[in-house]
């Protein structure tokens, strides 16, 4: 295998985010208000160096940086790839964007736990962006319980019933890190190394034991209860409906994807496209309940009065797309499933910073409740339309493309069941939000709730816009984001005929 | 329901026991396990570190950034008290925080506090020779300031570990670990390279002492967070900061 | 096949299996929420004892580097499984304690822990 070249870019996000938190901490102690401008401004600076690493792993080839100066299988490394920098751009801008909101939200809504919220909103990022960049099993489960217990207490924050929600996905949350620990314990059992090149070099020999099987279906249900994979999640509705709109803002666009991406990793470039796909039924059973999850889910959000409510069965089943993806393991669909992963992050994010704004300004929380809304703020519910068109999957919306992607991932896989339910979800997803459009847009305003002062704050505002265009701007850019980001990350085996 | 949960356990139970057959058996010297990577931990300790410990230059040097990992899972629970329990309106100190008022638990733990802390300090500094290291150690300094403040009272014992100083303490400790190992960065070292210290040493002693540094950070981070995260669940953050 | 070798040699390994689904009975089964958290402890115990017990080596010392055993890593207990059960050990009393901060403000607020009588407060708190 070709030795990578060493590079600081990945471990300066890690350090930025870690000394970030402590700094801000330090700071909110001496003064609160002190605080934001130090988190917002390492979340910037985590940003340039995502961009930096991404333009250098475009042009240059996948990095690396050896920790302790011990080469792996000895020591622990980070290995970035193409996939990986994505996820990361993907994080680093998204936190960006919702540090700008959390200026005036989180004083908004819990003013006394500013200081420590920003400090755990640094640590939630540090897990999540830890979890991509490592290429050690073990290292990832230590990344993976620090942004557990930064999502739960995030979570935990909101309205009196959050930190039922929060404790409720603290056992669910615990079991499935213990699940993924047990697994990597089962391959260390097996294969004697945590690394996750070496150990991909020691599985084939191992086909025939009972023991990988069992590995590999307790890390599927490990990442998969994080990932919120049906029929594992049960944690979700209530955790981001009763969460303040900050810390739904920053959990639902980012931390159910780095699971998916991690399970991508694992399945892939671990245990191997061969066992997954052909020998061993994992992609299959993951395609499949993908599926289910995308069906049940879609139904559960039409059933529902509240909007956030509404947007969290709405998360999982995007998120079947991605396990749809993933699971049929053939290049269009897996391109769909990582453009998705983009994609979703940007039009949730946008639709819950919406969300926020509205209970802020008017404490308004229900389909009923919004009517009439949309000519009361009009930029706010502007970008509302956008994000959601998006999320039905009309061109040119970047939602639009990672559907098409996937569908022609099942009609290439030749399920014809699979290409009916990407098809009909679209529809689904129109009934729910086009409903709720058109109460927003031309209902007359009820009486429940306070009337809005006209539009939001700059601080909400401003993020909000900017991902409502962008959500078409990554439209007409993403087959760059194909080309030249993702195609040349992807294991041989499971790129686009052509690249 | 309880029938489906117990014939849902007995299910898994009977696939994870048939998975067993595919493990090396109880004491295996041969199994793969033993022989790959753990081979060169075992051979290189003295040579790369000068520490007999296996166990320590595994986590603080061929591993170290697991421990770094793990030092900040250790801040975030704390952090996570920070969040959850303080601010708020005051409330009066529960029960386990108020004193005993027992003059024999009191003498008693007067006299056990140092005792407790010498003997950490010694599990912390040698944790090079004999199982120890800055968890145990930093958890055993914890648990003497805790055990005065359940038989002392919260109030009387702020004289020993003042409240306001368990989170900068494990700020400080956090950021002393993650500042060893970034000394490596502007001499071309990668992150967490004890060799690159400027302490003009022979490598395996600069790893030595390098593995001493980080004890003592991760020490320090875990009394600090042990402490405030007993502070923050037994008053609820009634005198703390925000 | 030799019945006490097997015996011998997967005992262990059952018995980390049999606590493991005492761990996973305790979260799914019982009502009181500090009780789940007791099984989410003995679950995670269980994994910690899978680690440890593939580390054993017969007849092997601990993996303290002795100058009469010398550098032969038959003589000495695998360190790594014992290394990431340090962490994982720290990893289970880090959530133990937001759990515990989180079982504070659940009784704070609702006045009780056990999972019943939560959902009817919860319940009768929706429909004020």
């Amino acid at each position: 295998m070709a030795v990578l070249p060493e590079s600081n870019l990945p471990v300066i996000i890690t350090l930025l985010l870690l000394f970030g938190a402590l700094l801000t901490i330090a700071a909110g102690l001496v003064r609160r208000e002190f605080a934001w401008p130090v988190a917002f401004t390492t979340l910037v600076l985590v940003l340039v160096d995502a961009l930096i690493q991404l333009a250098t792993i475009v042009q240059g080839g996948p990095l690396r940086h050896t920790l302790g100066g011990w080469a792996a299988p000895i020591g622990i490394e980070y290995v970035v790839d193409g996939l990986g920098a994505f996820v990361v751009t993907v994080i680093a801008a998204v936190a960006v964007v919702v540090g700008m909101y959390a200026r005036s939200a989180v004083r908004r809504e819990n003013p006394d736990q500013e200081v420590a919220f920003l400090g755990m909103l640094l640590t939630l990022l540090l897990g999540l962006t830890g979890m991509v960049l490592t290429g050690d099993l073990f290292n990832l489960y230590v990344f993976y319980e620090i942004s557990s217990l930064a999502g739960y207490s995030l979570l935990a924050v909101g309205d009196r019933k959050a930190p039922v929600a929060a404790f409720r996905y603290l056992i669910l949350g615990t079991t499935g890190a213990s699940f993924y620990l047990l697994g990597i314990g089962f391959l260390y059992t097996l294969t004697g190394s945590l690394n996750m090149a070496d150990v991909a070099r020691l599985v084939p020999a191992l086909q025939g034991n009972p023991g990988l099987p069992v590995a590999l279906a307790l890390i599927i249900v490990g990442v998969g209860l994080k990932m919120a994979l049906f029929p594992l999640h049960g944690w979700l509705a209530d955790a981001y409906t009763h969460a303040s709109s900050t810390s739904t803002a920053i959990v639902a666009p980012i931390m159910t994807k780095v699971s998916a991406f991690v399970l991508l990793r694992l399945l892939f470039f671990v245990f191997g496209v061969d066992l997954v796909a052909n020998i061993l039924p994992a992609g299959t059973i993951v395609a499949w309940l993908s599926a289910a999850g995308i069906v049940v889910m879609s139904l559960m959000s039409i059933a529902q009065r509240d909007v956030k409510r509404m947007l969290a069965y709405s998360s999982v089943a995007q998120l079947g797309y991605i396990g749809l993806g993933i699971g049929l393991a053939n290049p269009w669909a897996l391109t769909g499933a990582v453009l998705h992963i983009l994609n979703h992050a940007t039009m949730k994010c946008c639709l819950f910073l919406v969300t926020g704004s509205v209970a802020m300004q008017t404490r308004r929380t229900s389909v009923a409740e919004y009517a009439g809304l949309g000519r009361a703020m009009p930029w706010t519910f502007a970008s509302f339309s956008l994000a959601a068109l998006a999320m039905v999957g009309l061109p040119p919306t970047n939602g639009f493309f990672s559907k098409w992607y996937l569908l022609l991932g099942t009609i290439r896989a030749g399920s014809w069941p699979l290409v009916a339910i990407v098809a009909a979800s679209s529809l689904l997803t129109a009934v729910y939000f086009f409903r709720l459009l058109e109460s927003i847009y031309t209902a007359p305003m009820t009486a429940g709730g306070d009337a809005p002062e006209g539009e939001s704050g700059f601080f909400v505002l401003a993020p909000t816009i900017v991902l409502g265009v962008g959500v078409i701007v990554l439209g007409l850019c993403n087959s760059w984001f194909v080309t030249q980001i993702l195609q040349p990350s992807l294991p041989d085996a499971l790129r686009l005929p052509g690249m | 329901m309880k029938a489906l949960t117990l014939l849902v356990l007995a299910a898994l139970g009977l696939v994870m026991l048939a998975a067993g057959a595919g493990l090396p058996l109880y004491g295996d010297a041969s199994s793969p396990a033993s022989l790959h990577v753990a081979d060169d931990y075992v051979r290189g300790s003295m040579k790369d570190a000068h520490t007999p410990n296996v166990v320590t230059t595994m986590i603080a040097d061929y591993r170290g950034f697991d421990t770094l990992g793990e030092t900040m899972v250790v801040f975030s629970a704390g952090l996570a008290c920070m969040l959850l329990l303080r601010g708020g309106e005051r409330r009066p100190v529960p029960a386990i925080g108020r004193p005993r008022n027992n003059i024999v638990t009191d003498i008693v733990t007067r006299a056990m506090i140092p005792v407790i802390q010498l003997f950490a300090l010694y599990v912390v500094f040698h944790g090079h020779y004999s199982p120890g290291g800055g968890f145990q150690g930093g958890a055993l300094i914890a648990t003497s300031i805790l055990l005065a403040r359940m038989v002392l009272g919260f109030e009387r014992s702020q004289y020993l570990f003042p409240q306001r100083l368990g989170t900068p303490l494990g700020l400080l400790g956090i950021a002393f670990y993650a500042g060893v190992g970034l000394v490596a960065l502007p001499f071309g070292g990668n992150l967490l390279d004890y060799s690159y210290l400027p302490l003009g040493l022979p490598p395996h002693m600069l790893r030595n002492w390098g593995i001493l540094f980080v004890e003592i950070g991760v020490a320090l981070a875990v009394t600090g967070t042990l402490i405030s995260i007993f502070d923050d669940l037994t008053t609820g953050g009634q005198t703390g900061e925000r | 096949m030799d019945l006490t070798v097997v015996l011998t040699g997967r005992a262990p390994y059952a018995f980390t299996i049999v606590l493991l689904l005492i761990g996973l009975y305790g979260m799914m089964a019982k009502q009181n929420l500090m009780k789940k958290l007791f099984g989410m402890n003995i679950f995670q115990g269980a994994i910690i004892l899978f680690f440890i017990v593939h580390a054993y080596k017969t007849g092997a010392s601990v993996p303290v580097l002795d100058d009469a055993l010398g550098t032969d890593p038959t003589r000495y207990v695998n360190p790594i499984p014992h290394g990431l059960m340090l962490t994982a050990i720290v990893v289970s009393v880090a959530t133990t304690g937001v759990a515990l901060a989180l079982l504070i403000r659940i009784y704070r607020s609702y006045g009780t822990i056990d999972e019943v009588e939560l959902l009817e407060r919860l319940r009768k708190d929706e429909s004020r």
